[in-house]
């Protein structure tokens, strides 16, 4: 693949894949190398696939990275803090149509969620990134993750079910 | 708090905003232009224009054999647990003790894991008698060598330990989520032998269950007389040393295991990542990793376990 399209993708899907990247390795050291060999990969191929849906397909091949290669290495690295997202929320505050206070408590909300995905065991975790994040299919998750549709749906719903549980108890 | 809202929240949570900083993507770029838009020849290894990972974090168990070093080893070399003389003591076992690697060896260590491949090529369903609900054989591939490893998947933790002849490590079960969420498990791995046979003396019972919200891990396996030999390499830190006495009075030590992540002013923030205790007795150890449980949690499960 030449740099144009490398360049595309890099400028069209590149927040895409790292975000995912980041939330799935839960450490900037290991989404980096994660997202930088997702793209290696990919120059090395001239699949049509590509073209079809780009960022479906980036989001594929940096799960089989993380699950086949950089993940084995790791050794069950399990990180409960996520002061990556908080940083992020310091940052994002803006106020639209909404109080000072209304916003706060929701820009909590949402903090409190994510902090409960990131704690959400792996499996769980990476289905409702790609559907919530990446706004992807149940179908485009199924072929990703190269399972059955039923099974996404199932992870899906316990990931929902343990949200739920975790937020109530305000974990 | 219902599905909508939930989905509303995820949604609005969930946003692709983190970017990855131009460096980064300019040494795609330049691994692009370096190779004038031709596939990227990599014969097994990566780019050197990339940024590897300057500073590795690897946290790996590691037995020494013979000076080698291998990744994987610590589960690889499994034998039948001793049920005679069970008891609970971390003495030899210290976060004290943890080795760091020196650079060549923690490079090594590296490469050859990142080679790491796996392939299934047989996989069975139970038959009339079997306890376990699912059976693969598997090749795995480190750098050159090569194992071939047979798993076997339980729907229960105690029952797998009977099955495949480990002492039970706990009372009871009860709390523990083993299956429903998609992602616990529990198997037993073993090696196979050039004769076809499976190694006795090498086996592993892996589990992972779920608990008050939070999860753990334990691997509970055999080491060889060589010794046990917990190593790091990169930024790991092990720090808030603690004992707990159990209901039945056995004394666990427990430490909190941190990351270095090095921040684009370079300073190092360590990130908790787990609490860990590590059972041995014999040669036998029990490496338990709790995740998302706070202290006391923690000590629900300790109670729970035989001494």
């Amino acid at each position: 693949m030449d740099r144009v399209k490398v360049g595309k993708l890099v400028t069209e899907y590149g927040k895409n894949l790292y975000s995912f990247c980041l939330y799935t390795t839960k450490d900037r050291e290991t989404a980096d190398d994660l997202y930088q060999q997702t793209f290696l990969t990919v120059m090395e191929k001239e699949d049509v696939r590509i073209d079809e849906n780009p960022k479906a397909y980036l989001i594929t091949v940096a799960m089989n990275i993380w699950k086949n290669r950089i993940r084995k290495i790791l050794w069950r690295k399990k990180i409960v803090d996520v002061s990556f997202v908080e940083e992020e929320e310091l940052l994002q505050i803006a106020v639209g149509g909404k109080s000072v206070e209304e916003e706060v408590v929701k820009r909590q909300e949402e903090a409190n969620v994510r902090r409960e995905v990131l704690n959400l065991p792996e499996k769980l975790r990476v289905v409702i990134l790609m559907f919530y994040m990446e706004n992807m299919s149940i179908e485009e998750i199924a072929s990703a993750l190269k399972i059955p549709t039923g099974t996404v749906k199932s992870r899906m719903s316990s990931a929902k079910s343990a949200l739920k549980e975790r937020l109530k108890h305000g974990k | 708090m219902g599905n909508k809202e939930l989905d509303d929240l995820l949604n609005s949570a969930l946003v692709p905003s983190v970017t990855a900083s131009s460096q980064l993507n300019q040494s795609i770029f330049k691994a692009c232009e370096n190779n004038n838009g031709k596939a990227v020849k990599r014969n097994g290894k990566k780019i050197k224009t990339m940024r590897l990972l300057p500073r590795v974090a690897v946290f790996a168990l590691i037995c020494s054999l013979g000076g080698a070093i291998s990744v994987y080893a610590a589960t690889h070399l499994f034998r039948k647990v001793n049920v005679s003389d069970f008891k609970v003591t971390t003495d030899n076992i210290n976060p004290d003790s943890v080795k760091a690697l020196s650079a060549d060896e923690a490079k090594e260590l590296f490469e050859e894991a990142f080679e790491f491949s796996e392939e299934v090529i047989k996989e069975e369903k139970p038959g009339e008698g079997d306890l376990w609900t699912k059976k693969k054989e598997i090749v795995q591939k480190f750098g050159s060598r090569e194992n071939t490893i047979e798993k076997y998947w339980y729907d229960d933790y105690m029952k797998a330990e009977e099955a495949e002849g480990f002492e039970h490590l706990f009372k009871d079960t009860e709390g523990f989520i083993q299956r429903g969420m998609g992602a616990y498990e529990t198997y037993c791995q073993v090696y196979k032998l050039a004769d076809d046979s499976t190694d006795p003396e090498r086996k592993m019972l892996w589990s992972e269950m779920g608990f008050k919200g939070g999860m753990f891990n334990i691997q509970y396996f055999v080491n060889d007389e060589e010794g046990f030999t917990m190593a790091s390499a990169g930024e790991v830190k092990y720090e808030n040393k603690r004992s707990y006495v159990s209901e039945s009075g056995a004394e666990f030590e427990l430490w909190d295991n941190s990351w270095g992540n090095e921040l684009s002013s370079g300073e190092i923030e360590y990130i908790p990542t787990m609490t860990q205790t590590i059972i041995s007795f014999g040669n036998t150890n029990v490496i338990i990793s709790f995740n998302g449980l706070d202290e006391e949690q923690i000590h629900v499960i300790l109670d729970k376990i035989v001494y």
